[in-house]
C-alpha cells in the first residue's frame, strides 16, 4: 500500500521538529563543551587566589574580579532583597485593586528593561556623584535584581493555602504575625529559592556594569572606588590580541557558568527535597 | 478646602491604624515607585540637550560622529531592527519544531530533563555566549557562509565580503540565545492542552500533526504569541553577546555580511570613552530609544497575557 | 438549667450580594456539644467562621446581627477580633498543622505569638494538651520532628491541640473527620466527648449519624436558614418541621 500524503506529511513534520530541535541543542552542547575543554587547562588554584600579571607574562589570576564581583552582588542583593521582597509580600498579602495592578505592571516593565539600561540610570544617579565605583555596579545590578525578587516572592507567598493562613488566624494572631511566622515560615524554602536565583541572575550580568565599574586591575578597597569583575573580565581578555588572555577568559568563563549552574541546579534539587507539603 | 482638608485627615488616620506590616511593605512599595519615576526622569532629563541641539534628525540621522559632535542613531536603529527581526523570524520557526518534539515526539520519561536543560541555558551569562561567540560563529561566517552563499550573493541581503565580523554573526547569537525562551513558553503552552481534546482528535482519525494543527497550536496560539514577543524583547535589549561578534561600526547596509552596531552596543561601546557632554547626552538618549521601544514590546506582551488568562 | 455561653441573635452574613446566612437566632449551651448539620451549602461553615469572626479575614463579606459571649457582642467595636478568636478555638475540615513547624511549636505557636517565652510553660501545656488529645504516647519522642509527617488522624489530634494550647472557652470544629478513615474518626468523636467537660463543642457535619452519636443539642441549617434547633433526642426521634425530617432519614442529601 502507498504511503498516504498526510501520513507523508505527518512525517515531514516529525522530521523538521527532529531537525528543529537538533538545531537548538547541538549548538548549545558545542557553547558547554567549548568553554570546559578551552577553559580547563587554567582553573587553577593561581586563577582564584592571585591578582593579574603585568601584560605578557604567563600566569596571574583574576582575584580582583573575584572580590569586585562579591563586592557588586553583595550590594547588589543589600538593595534588591529588602525592596524586592516586601513589594512582593505587599503584593501577595495586603494590595487590592488598581494600585496592585500597577505595581504589577511596574515590575513587569523593570523586569523587561534591557540590562543596559539600568547601567545608564546607575551612573546618571551614582556615577556622576561618586564616580565609576563597585557602588554604581551593585546599584545596576540591584535594580535588575528587584522584579525578580519581587515576582518569586509573591509567588512563594502565593502558594500558602487558604487553610494555613485560617489556621493562623484562627489562633487570634495579629495580621502581621500570621504574615511574618506562618506565611513567610510556610513559603521560606521558596522565597530562598527566589533569593537564589536572583544572585545567580545578575552575578553574569556583565553590560550595567561595563559602564559603572571601569574594570581596572586592582583589587577594590571600598565600595567608592572601581572594581573589576568576573564577566567583564570575560568581556576584556576575550577581545584582548593576547593568546594568554584568551585562556584566562575561557577559564573564567567556565568558573562563571560552574558558579551559575551549581546555584541553578542546587535551588532545583533543594527545592524538590523540601517539597513535603 | 475643607472636604480636601478631611480627605487629607482621614488618609493620615487610615495609615495610623493600618497592620504594621502592611505598612512596612507599603512604604518600601512607594520606594520603588519614586524610583521607577527617577529613573525614567534621569534619562529623559540627560538626553534632553541632544534632543534640543538635533531634534527629530537625532532619530532620522545617519551620521554618528563624537569627534564632530554629530550624533545620527539611524545605523543603530536599523542594526538593532534587523538582528532582532531576523533572530526572531529563525527563533520561532525553531521553536516551534522544538517545542512539538518535546511534548508530542520525544519519550515522556526524557520531557522533564530536555525541558530543564533548556531552561537552564536560558541562565547562561550572555557574555559566555559571546566569548564562544568570538571564536566559533565569526570564523564560521567568515569560512563558511560566506562561502556557502557565493551562488547567492547578487541578492543584497547577502553581498559582499566579509571578516566574519557582522549582522549575520549577531544573528546567529541572538538565535541562540533567544530560541530557549520562545522554546520553553511554546513547551509549556502546549503541553497545557486538554488531553481530552488530543484525544477527541485522534478519535476522528487525525495523524499527529493534523492533532497539533487543529487543535494544540490555534488553542496555545496566544500564549505563544507572548512568550514570542518576551524573546523579541530580550533580543532589541541582548548587549554583550551583540557587541562581541557585530563588528560595531555604525553604517546602514542591507548585507548582513557587513558589519553593524546595535543601540545597546553602541553604549556598551562608548560609554567610557565619552567625553563632551554632548556624546553622553547622545548615549543616553539611545538609551532611551532603547528603553521605549522594550517598554512598548513589554507592553505588547502584558497585554496578549492578560488576555490568555481571560481566555 | 443549663448555662447559654453564646448567643446568636439575628445573624445575617451577606457575599457580595448574595445571602448565605438569613436571620439566624439560635442559643449555644456551656459545656454540651452542639451539632450544626445541614447539606453541603446551607451555609455551616460560614455559620461557623462568623462565631470566631474569622470570616472577616476573607474579602467580599459583611455580617449583621449579634453573636453574645457570655453576653457580650463580639461584633462591637471595643472587641478585638484577636482576643475573641484565643477564646473560640477552631479546627478544620483538612488537617491544617503548620508544616514548617514542628509538633511541639504546632502546639505553642499562638501562645509564643502572644510572647509567652517561658520554656517550663511551654513544655508543660505541650504535654497536657497532647496528653488531653491522646497525642502524647505516640509522639513524645520525636517533638522536635516536622507535623508534617504525622497520620492523617494524628494531624487532626494535633490542630486539636493547637486550638486547646490557648486554653479557649468553646471550640468549634468543621467537618473535623470527612478527611479521615473511620478508626480516626472514631478516636476524635471519642475524644470531643471527653473535652465537653471543659469546652463548649459546636460542630458542623454532614454525618447525620455522627451528629446523633455525639451531640447534646442539634441545629438543622437549610438554605441558609435555621430550620430547627433542639435536644438532638427530640431532632431524631421528634422533628416537627418536615425538612427536618426527611433530612434526618436521609432524603435530602
Amino acid at each position: 500500500m502507498r504511503p498516504s500524503l498526510r501520513s507523508l506529511t505527518d512525517k515531514f513534520y516529525t522530521a523538521f521538529a527532529i531537525f528543529a530541535f537538533l538545531i537548538l541543542i547541538i549548538p548549545l552542547l558545542h557553547i558547554i563543551l567549548s568553554i570546559i575543554i578551552n577553559g580547563i587547562k587554567r582553573l587553577d588554584l593561581e586563577l582564584i587566589t592571585s591578582p593579574p600579571k603585568s601584560l605578557l607574562g604567563s600566569g596571574g589570576g583574576i582575584l580582583h574580579a573575584i572580590v569586585g564581583t562579591a563586592m557588586v552582588v553583595f550590594i547588589a542583593m543589600l538593595i534588591s532583597l529588602p525592596l524586592g521582597f516586601f513589594v512582593g509580600l505587599y503584593l501577595a498579602e495586603f494590595a487590592k485593586g488598581k494600585f496592585a495592578h500597577f505595581l504589577r505592571t511596574l515590575i513587569s516593565v523593570l523586569a523587561g528593561i534591557p540590562s543596559i539600561i539600568a547601567g545608564v540610570f546607575a551612573y546618571t544617579v551614582i556615577v556622576v556623584v561618586y564616580g565609576f565605583s563597585a557602588l554604581a555596579g551593585g546599584f545596576a545590578l540591584g535594580i535588575i535584581a528587584i522584579p525578580y525578587v519581587a515576582r518569586s516572592t509573591e509567588e512563594a507567598l502565593g502558594s500558602v493555602p487558604m487553610e494555613i493562613k485560617e489556621a493562623g488566624f484562627s489562633l487570634g494572631i495579629e495580621r502581621w504575625k500570621v504574615v511574618l511566622f506562618i506565611d513567610v515560615g510556610y513559603a521560606k524554602s521558596r522565597i530562598i529559592a527566589g533569593f537564589l536565583l536572583a544572585l545567580a541572575r545578575v552575578i553574569g550580568e556583565t553590560a550595567p556594569l561595563l559602564i559603572t565599574i571601569l574594570g581596572g586591575i586592582n583589587i577594590p578597597s571600598n565600595i567608592f572606588s572601581p572594581a573589576n569583575a568576573i564577566p567583564l573580565v570575560i568581556y576584556q581578555y576575550a577581545l584582548s590580541p593576547f593568546r594568554i588572555w584568551h585562556n584566562i577568559a575561557w577559564s573564567a568563563a567556565l568558573l562563571l557558568m560552574i558558579i551559575v549552574l551549581v546555584i541553578n541546579l542546587g535551588v532545583r534539587y533543594y527545592l524538590k527535597i523540601k517539597a513535603i507539603y | 478646602m475643607v472636604s480636601v482638608l478631611g480627605k487629607i485627615i482621614r488618609a493620615l488616620k487610615k495609615i495610623l491604624r493600618m497592620d504594621p506590616l502592611e505598612g512596612l511593605s507599603l512604604f518600601f512599595s512607594v520606594i520603588l515607585i519614586v524610583v521607577v519615576l527617577l529613573f525614567m526622569g534621569s534619562m529623559v532629563l540627560y538626553s534632553l540637550p541632544v534632543f534640543e541641539k538635533f531634534g527629530i534628525k537625532f532619530i532620522v540621522g545617519t551620521e554618528w560622529n563624537p569627534r564632530k559632535d554629530i550624533f545620527g542613531a539611524l545605523p543603530f536603529v536599523w542594526g538593532t531592527f534587523i538582528t532582532s527581526t531576523i533572530a526572531i523570524v529563525f527563533a520561532v520557526a525553531i521553536s516551534y519544531g522544538a517545542a512539538y518534539f518535546i511534548v508530542e515526539i520525544a519519550p515522556p520519561k526524557l520531557r522533564e530533563f530536555l525541558s530543564s536543560v533548556i531552561e537552564l541555558i536560558v541562565a547562561i551569562p550572555s557574555v559566555i555566549i559571546g566569548l564562544w561567540g568570538i571564536f566559533y560563529v565569526v570564523p564560521l561566517v567568515r569560512d563558511f557562509l560566506r562561502p556557502l552563499f557565493l551562488p547567492l550573493s547578487f541578492i543584497p541581503f547577502l553581498s559582499g565580503e566579509t571578516s566574519g565580523y557582522s549582522l549575520m554573526a549577531a544573528i546567529i547569537v541572538l538565535t541562540l540565545m533567544i530560541t530557549p525562551i520562545s522554546t520553553s513558553f511554546i513547551k509549556n503552552a502546549l503541553e497545557s492542552v486538554p488531553i481530552e481534546l488530543k484525544e477527541a482528535a485522534y478519535a476522528l482519525g487525525a495523524t499527529r500533526y493534523e492533532v497539533f494543527k487543529i487543535v494544540s497550536k490555534p488553542l496555545t496560539r496566544r500564549a505563544a504569541l507572548a512568550g514570542i514577543i518576551l524573546a523579541y524583547g530580550r533580543a532589541v535589549g541582548e548587549t554583550m553577546a551583540v557587541v562581541m561578534v557585530v563588528g560595531n561600526t555604525p553604517n546602514i547596509s542591507l548585507s548582513l555580511f557587513n558589519p553593524g552596531y546595535t543601540l545597546a552596543a553602541v553604549i556598551a561601546n562608548e560609554f567610557l570613552e565619552a567625553t563632551s557632554v554632548l556624546h553622553i547626552s547622545a548615549l543616553i538618549a539611545l538609551g532611551v530609544i532603547l528603553f521605549a521601544w522594550s517598554l512598548a514590546v513589554n507592553a505588547l506582551a502584558i497585554l496578549i497575557m492578560k488576555r490568555v488568562r481571560i481566555s | 438549667m443549663v448555662n447559654i455561653k453564646v448567643q446568636v441573635e439575628g445573624l445575617s452574613v451577606w457575599y457580595r450580594d448574595k445571602q448565605i446566612l438569613r436571620d439566624i437566632c439560635i442559643l449555644i449551651p456551656e459545656k454540651k456539644i452542639t451539632a450544626v448539620m445541614g447539606p453541603s451549602g446551607c451555609g455551616k461553615t460560614t455559620f461557623l467562621k462568623s462565631l470566631n469572626r474569622l470570616i472577616e479575614i476573607h474579602e467580599g463579606f459583611k455580617v449583621y446581627g449579634k453573636v453574645l459571649l457570655d453576653g457580650k457582642n463580639i461584633y462591637d467595636p471595643d472587641v478585638d477580633p484577636m482576643d475573641i478568636r484565643a477564646r473560640i478555638g477552631m479546627v478544620f475540615q483538612k488537617p491544617n498543622p503548620f508544616p514548617h513547624l514542628s509538633i511541639y511549636d504546632n502546639v505553642v505557636v499562638g501562645l509564643k505569638l502572644r510572647g509567652i517565652t517561658d520554656k517550663k510553660y511551654l513544655d508543660r501545656i505541650v504535654r497536657e494538651t497532647l496528653e488531653k488529645v491522646g497525642l502524647w504516647d505516640e509522639v513524645k519522642d520525636r517533638l522536635r520532628s516536622s507535623a508534617a509527617k504525622l497520620s492523617g488522624g494524628q494531624q487532626q489530634r494535633l490542630c486539636i491541640a493547637r486550638a486547646l494550647a490557648l486554653n479557649p472557652e468553646v471550640l468549634l470544629l468543621d467537618e473535623p473527620t470527612s478527611a479521615l478513615d473511620p478508626l480516626a474518626a472514631a478516636k476524635i468523636e471519642n475524644l470531643l466527648v471527653d473535652l465537653k467537660k471543659e469546652y463548649t463543642i459546636i460542630i458542623v457535619t454532614h454525618n447525620i449519624q455522627q451528629a446523633a452519636r455525639i451531640s447534646d443539642y442539634a441545629a438543622f441549617l437549610y438554605m441558609g436558614r435555621l430550620i430547627e434547633f433542639g435536644e438532638t433526642k427530640d431532632i431524631f426521634t421528634n422533628p416537627k418541621n418536615e425538612l427536618t425530617e426527611k433530612y434526618v432519614e436521609g432524603k435530602i442529601g
